[in-house]
């Protein structure tokens, strides 16, 4: 391979990913558009006439068709004008929506477009292109367009469902922890929370072991200005977690000096994190913003240039998120040692390392008698065995503790903490989760629909 | 028999693709008792899913040897460096290293749920067979891609891609029909539960790729 065919190819690579990341994040790309003055009703229109133009300008690259690298001079140079005029109208720092939502409009992205479109100009210079057929290079180009429209990105927000964590405008015990001499106490690893004054906003940050999206999110939390942080771990603060009815980890709740709370949601990275903290001190300073977000219906909003984001996002997105499934927005099955982790029966295993427990919790050898830690039977004071108690799989004990009819239905496998882990639901015809909101269809079958979930953590790596 | 190994290679890929989690996710989906519900539309299902398989395999391999051949591959150069490729791929398989770079998608669930199943299977079928589109379970995959490249020849790229196609439909259509059976339960929990099955299948992967290194270094 030449170099100019080198430089045809990495050009059409280059105008391929604007198209995808554009295609990715249509949102986002539909608001970094008003920055260029077009109105956000033809925003989303835009967006997709500009992903198909990039993605045919790549497909022609890369096909080595001779009009090509004019054409695509001839658009960058029309991006180059558009930035030009938003930086000179005072646009600096607004999101660029050059590669999807990321970067920001500045003199150097002003620069990189000026760049290409003279690198795009000078191509025929190089030499031809490659002689790839142009079928099989659209074809590429519209698959690798495709792939990344369906893709589902993050959310910007945290989300945030009535009935999970404590109701937002009320005050919560949870101050309890941050008042008085309980505010000096360490956290549960061994961490002294940071002392908060009247101004500052009291982020309780909920964690659980073995939750991979827990360690990305407390060095956020750490890294917060302003921000007094108390972390507490779903094994060694139950009480805490039972209190501020805390769905699963991570969740974070935001706390005003009194206790009472502004914000609350499920947070899965430092973005999500800073919408809470976000919303929170909007909320503080009497702003409508969360409840016009609310009232949005959870479109995921994006204020331009400030960094903020919206809070509210729906259950179906952050579903789609939360990589290991549905765990941290439905509550889990009950269980006996906590977590809903079940062998291939549906039966209970402690969370932590797998071993078998009976349903009162106690873990048990292969005969079902209770043993200790360590493995030996336990005994009463006389020396004799415990009697065993039952193993009932976790689904069917579930319905017979809340006196609904349920049963295992679907499955389906996510990659989690690095293995391969079946998400599985407990169904039911109810209209309701376990924790009162409205049922989802999950991955039940029939007319039934989620109750709550348990999981089978296997030992392929992902 | 640079062809030969090159087609067991695929295979041995494309097996090895079940543990993946859309893999073992898709066992469940077609069965009986799964979302198809009933054994006619688990066996339509397993129909449609082999043919997207084999046809997402075609895809992927043929235009990636397709491009080869544009691109004016087929050298000793290139062909030395798609030996290179699939001797280190080899060994990462050997050693059953994690693999990098890896594609942390799967196929969209919903699918299952908003159509019909064997129409769903069907795309399901073609995601997997791209091979691209999802989690990789091993390193052939992108040795393969580079040899198809190298090799410059559409009707062998074509030939690695139906038989990487027929390698990870293969395991899904054998176990998706009796999944809900003891037997078919206890196969497919020992395919969670026991790692050394899939090492083993890693280190088939590694000598068919070793002796698809010296096939191409000699070619």
């Amino acid at each position: 391979m030449d170099l100019a065919t080198s430089a045809w190819l990495a050009l059409a690579a280059i105008l391929l990913a604007a198209a995808a990341l554009k295609a990715a994040d249509r949102t986002g790309t539909a608001v970094a558009l008003a920055a260029y003055g077009v109105p956000g009703r033809f925003a989303l229109q835009a967006v997709g006439a500009l992903v198909a133009v990039e993605a045919a300008l790549a497909a022609g690259l890369a096909g080595g068709v001779a009009g090509a690298p004019y054409a695509a001079a001839g658009v960058l140079g029309g991006f180059l004008v558009a930035q030009v005029v938003a930086l000179a109208q005072g646009s600096a720092g607004a999101p660029c929506g050059c590669f999807g939502a990321g970067g920001r409009l500045s003199r150097v992205t002003a620069g990189r477009t000026a760049l290409l479109a003279c690198a795009c100009a000078a191509l025929p210079l190089a030499g031809g292109g490659p002689r790839v057929p142009l079928v099989l290079t659209a074809a590429v180009a519209a698959a690798v367009v495709v792939l990344a429209a369906g893709r589902r990105s993050a959310p910007r927000g945290a989300l945030e469902i009535d009935g999970e964590g404590p109701a937002v405008g009320e005050p919560s015990t949870l101050a309890a922890w941050f008042d008085g001499e309980r505010e000096y106490e360490s956290d549960s690893r061994g961490r002294p929370p940071r002392r908060a004054d009247r101004g500052h906003v009291r982020l309780a940050l909920f964690t659980s072991p073995g939750c991979a999206l827990c360690k990305r999110v407390a060095p956020a939390a750490d890294g917060l200005e302003r921000v007094a942080v108390r972390r507490f771990d779903e094994v060694e603060d139950t009480e805490a977690w039972a209190a501020a009815r805390v769905p699963g980890a991570p969740f974070a709740v935001a706390l005003d000096g009194d206790g009472l709370v502004l914000a609350k949601g499920t947070v899965n990275d430092a973005r999500q994190l800073d919408s809470i903290v976000a919303a929170a001190r909007g909320r503080r300073r009497g702003t409508s913003r969360r409840a016009f977000l609310g009232r949005a219906g959870g479109v995921a909003a994006t204020a331009v240039g400030a960094g903020m984001v919206g809070a509210v996002i729906r259950p179906g997105d952050a579903e789609a998120y939360h990589f290991c499934g549905h765990i941290y927005t439905t509550d889990g099955c009950p269980h006996p040692t906590g977590l809903p982790r079940i062998d291939r029966r549906g039966l209970p295993l402690r969370a932590r390392d797998g071993r078998q427990v009976d349903d009162l919790g106690r873990l048990i050898d292969r005969f079902g008698r209770p043993v200790g830690e360590d493995g030996l039977v336990l005994t009463d004071l006389d020396g004799r065995p415990l009697p065993a108690a039952p193993r009932t799989p976790v689904c069917t004990l579930t319905g017979a503790s809340t006196g609904i009819r349920v049963r295992t239905d679907g499955a389906w496998y996510r990659c989690c903490d690095g293995r391969v882990r079946k998400l599985v639901d407990c169904c039911s015809p109810n209209r309701t989760r376990i924790n009162g909101d409205r049922a989802l269809r999950g991955y039940c079958y029939d007319k039934r629909k989620v109750f709550c979930v348990m999981y089978f953590q296997s030992s392929v790596p992902c | 028999m640079l062809t030969a190994l090159l087609l067991t290679t695929a295979l041995a890929a494309g097996v090895t693709g079940a543990w993946s989690p859309c893999g073992l996710s898709l066992v469940e989906t077609l069965a009986p008792d799964g979302f198809a519900r009933r054994l006619r539309t688990s066996l339509a299902a397993c129909a449609t899913f082999a043919i997207g398989a084999v046809a997402g395999g075609a895809i992927t391999y043929g235009g990636l040897a397709l491009v080869g051949a544009a691109l004016g591959a087929a050298g000793s150069a290139a062909l030395g460096a798609a030996a290179v490729v699939a001797a280190a791929a080899a060994a990462a398989e050997a050693r059953g290293l994690r693999i990098a770079p890896q594609i942390r998608h799967q196929v969209p669930e919903a699918w299952r749920r908003v159509l019909a199943v064997p129409v769903a299977a069907a795309g399901y079928g073609v995601l997997l067979g791209l091979g691209f589109t999802t989690f990789v379970l091993s390193f052939a995959v992108w040795a393969l891609a580079g040899a198809s490249i190298a090799v410059g020849d559409p009707a062998t790229g074509l030939a690695i891609g139906l038989a990487f196609g027929a390698g990870r439909a293969l395991p899904v259509i054998s176990l998706a029909p009796f999944a809900g059976s003891d037997r078919g339960g206890a196969i497919t929990a020992a395919m969670c539960e026991r790692p050394a099955i899939l090492l083993a299948l890693r280190r088939i992967d590694a000598i068919a790729l070793a002796a698809c290194a010296i096939a191409l270094g000699t070619a």
